[in-house]
């Protein structure tokens, strides 16, 4: 963190400096350090959060002239029961996917703790969805998923159970989304929380070994909280990217049936892309950026203080 | 081991229609110079894999070789996946100023491009070259202009029809020349669900097909104007309820509009005995069931009282930021491909329509009328019931809401009058923004 003071503090870059204009380099050092990654975020982070924010005060189709029509944007955005339709759906998606992917990832990680050659093995196994493109794994999961010809009904057929809508049904599709996403992201939850463990210095297990603690207490007690940093690392990182989902959404559903698999992401895409509504669009992008903006302030300070950092 | 085969084909299908376009986006107009003996280097984008990928790619290599060689043009043509891709591209490429010279464009997106300035008009060199615009069919020239000027020239033009598998139209004791109305499209879909176990008719909710059911119903999905739609009025509820009912009584299949491929995979499963599609589809449909064992017929597709089809495909369009000299050739390439000689090639290759009288005339494709008459359907519907497609830029939404509804409808069973009328009240604000 903030290695770039270590170089030059700032104290002894004016002292070395006073009176001295032939140092004036070594003033500039650190800000030349940083200039090339400062360059780079603010051509392709700051400029374009400013630029979304100013188009989202105008009417503009990419090819024709803008319009400035004020916050008509996000009156109309706000009035329209679709956008809090496609917001619910973000919501619903990011809270399932976090809280399966991070809960489930926990015990995953437990027991896989144990380093034998079967978990190694297991290991790579659980890993190997993380590696694998999204865009494959949709296509993976709408053979399995297809209503017709898909896998799973085939299992449930044998079972004399009722097919299922997997991706055609409005109120089980956004669960298969979500079946995919935690199926994605489990392994690499795991891993993370595996190393975790590991690096849990090892004497607080004797100690609990000497007070002859039991597994769960030591579970609640040891690994739990020595995890808190691991976990709330996770939770914040699946937040942010369940909520900006759209490979899955594009190519498994686009968005149906009936809705009810768009998100915002999605949305915004398809006002900007494929009805050339860009201020409409920007406007739905400010609204995604202030909710994550959000999440990510409420996240740090609120959990931050119960986090045990070591 | 056939629904194995069917699930391949239709996930090449799927994965060759989601690829995005390879190739990148730039283009090349280079500020060649003044000298005679350069080469004026074009670019051309196209949309599309397959049977019409191959047709794109070897009329520019004619060109190139010919009328390219000759006055010093050379054309190279870049794939851009379908026409969504396509289109976003191009407003991207106009934007940075990299724009092809030529691309091809879908029919009912020229007025939105063309209002804003990215096409250019042409009817100027129409005029100095007298070019027949009356030798062009009737029908495909609606979405060639906008406020009675030219923006582009009929290229690769098509219609949907009706495709019925008469393999198993014969099984079910049916005439293989197909129904003519409403009325005997249940009667044949009833008689091949209950003689065949296979739908009679698999379907799912798209745009282009709704368009055909309401011109058969003599109504039309937005008002002549473009400033309302007429989704929820009598006729139109009239043609949606009559498919839902065939649906409920297990007659027919209806998916999705995402799930498209299915009616692929369920047709050459034989799983259903009609569909419908464009006619660019035939060539690669009368492959497939040559393959799988099974006779393919086709015919209009069935009214109540009148037929009635919308145009569809794209034009051949030039854009407007280009230099002089790069207009002149990009018109040269322009009139050689949509010359008569080489829309008879282009339809045969594919199945698209011949886009001109002249075209037809020639021997190619009157060879090949007599020998597959299914080609023919498509062109005679079209000179009869052809009708152009809606420009209003609010469209491309309008349609996504009215395909929801359908999906609604058809699919989750939702009820119609209701559902169409809530449609229809979002689709009037969109048309009026």
């Amino acid at each position: 963190m903030l290695k770039t003071e270590a170089i030059l503090p700032a104290a002894q870059v004016r002292e070395t400096a006073k009176g001295k204009p032939k140092h004036i380099f070594s003033r500039a050092l650190p800000y030349l350090m940083v200039a090339p990654s400062l360059t780079i975020f603010s051509v392709f982070v700051l400029y374009p959060i400013f630029y979304m924010i100013y188009l989202s005060f105008f009417k503009w189709n990419m090819i024709g002239p803008k319009t400035f029509i004020g916050l008509k944007n996000f009156t109309d955005m706000f009035a329209d029961p679709e956008f809090w339709q496609v917001l619910g759906n973000s919501f619903q998606y990011m809270f399932f996917t976090v809280v399966l992917s991070v809960g489930l990832a926990l015990p995953l990680a437990v027991y896989l703790k144990a380093n034998t050659r079967v978990n190694r093995f297991l290991q790579g196994v659980v890993f190997t969805p993380y590696v694998v493109s999204l865009v494959s794994i949709s296509f993976v999961w709408m053979w399995l998923m297809d209503s017709d010809y898909g896998l799973l009904n085939y299992l449930l057929e044998l079972l004399h159970l009722p097919a299922v809508g997997w991706l055609n049904d409005p109120d089980v599709a956004m669960y298969s989304l979500i079946t995919v996403s935690v199926w994605k992201s489990l392994g690499y939850n795991a891993m993370i929380l595996l190393s975790g463990m590991q690096s849990i210095p090892p004497y607080l297990y004797e100690a609990a070994n000497l007070d002859k603690s039991s597994g769960m207490t030591t579970f609640f007690k040891i690994t739990l909280p020595m995890l808190s940093p691991t976990l709330f690392f996770l939770t914040l990182m699946n937040m942010i990217s369940s909520f900006k989902v759209f490979e899955t959404v594009n190519i498994m559903t686009s968005g149906g049936p009936m809705n009810s698999t768009n998100t915002l992401v999605y949305d915004i895409y398809l006002y900007g892309f494929s009805y050339y509504k860009i201020g409409y669009a920007s406007a739905m992008g400010v609204v995604l950026m202030i909710i994550i903006g959000i999440c990510t302030i409420f996240y740090f300070r609120s959990l931050s203080r119960r986090v045990h950092y070591r | 081991m056939k629904k194995a085969i069917a699930l391949l084909l239709a996930a090449s299908m799927t994965l060759s229609l989601a690829a995005c376009g390879g190739g990148g986006g730039g283009s090349s107009t280079p500020d060649s110079s003044s000298g005679d003996s350069e080469v004026v280097e074009l670019t051309y984008w196209y949309s599309w894999t397959d049977k019409i990928q191959e047709n794109n790619i070897n009329l520019v290599n004619q060109f190139n070789e010919t009328v390219g060689k000759e006055k010093g043009i050379h054309v190279t043509a870049e794939y851009q996946g379908t026409y969504v891709d396509l289109h976003q591209k191009l407003q991207a490429a106009y934007i940075s100023g990299t724009v092809p010279d030529v691309t091809v464009m879908e029919i009912a997106s020229i007025k939105t491009f063309a209002e804003n300035g990215v096409l250019e008009p042409l009817s100027p060199y129409i005029e100095r070259d007298n070019i027949d615009m009356d030798d062009f069919y009737e029908g495909l020239l609606t979405n060639c202009q906008v406020d009675g000027t030219w923006y582009g020239l009929p290229y690769l033009r098509s219609t949907p029809i009706l495709y019925m598998n008469t393999t198993l139209l014969e099984k079910a004791g049916l005439d293989p020349a197909g129904p003519k109305n409403w009325e005997e499209l249940a009667q044949y879909c009833k008689t091949i669900k209950e003689e065949t176990g296979a739908y009679g008719l698999s379907m799912y909710s798209y745009i282009w097909v709704l368009e055909a059911f309401l011109l058969g119903n003599g109504t039309s999905v937005l008002n002549p104007e473009e400033t309302k739609t007429n989704i929820a009025d009598e006729k139109s509820i009239e043609a949606i309820q009559f498919f839902k009912d065939l649906k409920d009584q297990g007659y027919i299949r209806c998916v999705a509009g995402a799930d498209s491929t299915k009616i692929d995979a369920d047709y050459i499963n034989q799983n259903c005995a009609m569909w419908f599609t464009s006619t660019a589809n035939l060539s690669n449909i009368l492959a497939n069931a040559k393959e799988n064992n099974f006779e393919v017929n086709t015919c209009f597709i069935p009214g109540n009282g009148q037929y009635g089809v919308p145009t569809g495909g794209c034009n051949l369009i030039m854009t407007s930021k280009i230099s002089d000299e790069h207009k002149e050739a990009a018109w040269e390439f322009i009139k050689w491909m949509t010359s008569p000689e080489q829309a008879a090639y282009a339809s045969e290759y594919t199945g698209y329509v011949p886009s001109r009288k002249s075209a037809t005339a020639t021997d190619r494709i009157q060879k090949l009328y007599e020998s597959t008459p299914q080609f023919k359907v498509a062109l005679d519907q079209l000179e009869l019931y052809g009708h152009g497609r809606p420009m209003n830029p609010g469209y491309a939404q309008a349609s996504n809401e009215i395909v929801a509804a359908l999906d609604a409808i058809w699919v989750n069973g939702a009820d119609t009058v209701s559902t169409l009328q809530e449609t229809a009240a979002k689709v009037d604000k969109l048309l009026a923004e």
